[in-house]
């Protein structure tokens, strides 16, 4: 299973800082795409991480099931 | 890995004790601190009580990381440290404390808001701003 991390308002949307999901040869597209029909996140800016490392979520990326992404909202440091 | 994170605000007793850690370097002549400290700002009447931080610690570490590095490659420094605070940090309160020390003043300018403005672009740091009647808006960086 995939592991999905929610931070900030992002998480507000979802309701939840983390959730599973199994996935089989999925892309970041559309798992995106997925997770934005159920949530409505394309109203907010975001960064996407892979597994520690931020992706371009435009650029064709496969998901495996063991992978860690995390949607994180602007930053807001200081 | 260098520890940035403090849970709640960061105390001016934290502050002194981290300028007095580095009167024994001698090869120090400028030292440099930004603070960064919570406003209560006034949106449609409601007045902001404090700063909830959370963080993407693992990434922000990693990014934390990349910018000292950076930093210490760009300018001549002695020494640098960078910290911020998790949790509930009410107005009034320090949440952003970096400190920089060089051998001369004009280093430790440029070192200082460099580090700022990437730690506030780069650093995932999110931030609740919590009104007096208990509702929030989220805090952006402009």
């Amino acid at each position: 299973m995939a592991v999905i991390r929610y931070f900030g308002q992002i998480a507000e949307a979802t309701g939840c800082t983390r959730e599973q999901i199994s996935l089989v040869n999925s892309d970041l597209k559309e798992l995106l795409q997925t997770l934005n029909e159920q949530y409505d996140l394309d109203r907010f800016q975001k960064h996407i991480a892979v597994n520690q490392v931020l992706v371009n979520p435009d650029k064709a990326c496969l998901i495996k099931d063991s992978d860690e992404i995390v949607i994180l909202p602007p930053y807001a440091g200081g | 890995m260098k520890k940035v994170f403090i849970e709640g605000a960061i105390t001016p007793e934290f502050i002194a004790e981290s300028l007095a850690k580095h009167q024994t370097k001698h090869s120090i002549g400028a030292h440099n601190m930004f603070l960064g400290q919570v406003r209560a700002d006034e949106v449609e009447n409601q007045k902001v009580k404090g700063i909830e931080y959370t963080s993407y610690v693992e990434l922000a570490n990693t990014q934390l990381e990349t910018i000292r590095e950076e930093a210490f490659q760009k300018f001549n420094l002695t020494c640098m440290h960078i910290y911020h605070s998790l949790g509930f940090v009410a107005a009034g309160e320090v949440c952003l404390f970096v400190f920089v020390s060089a051998s001369r003043r004009k280093e430790v300018y440029a070192a200082t808001e460099y580090l700022v403005n990437r730690v506030k672009e780069e650093v995932p740091i999110f931030g609740k701003e919590i009104f007096d009647n208990e509702t929030h808006q989220w805090k952006i960086n402009q």
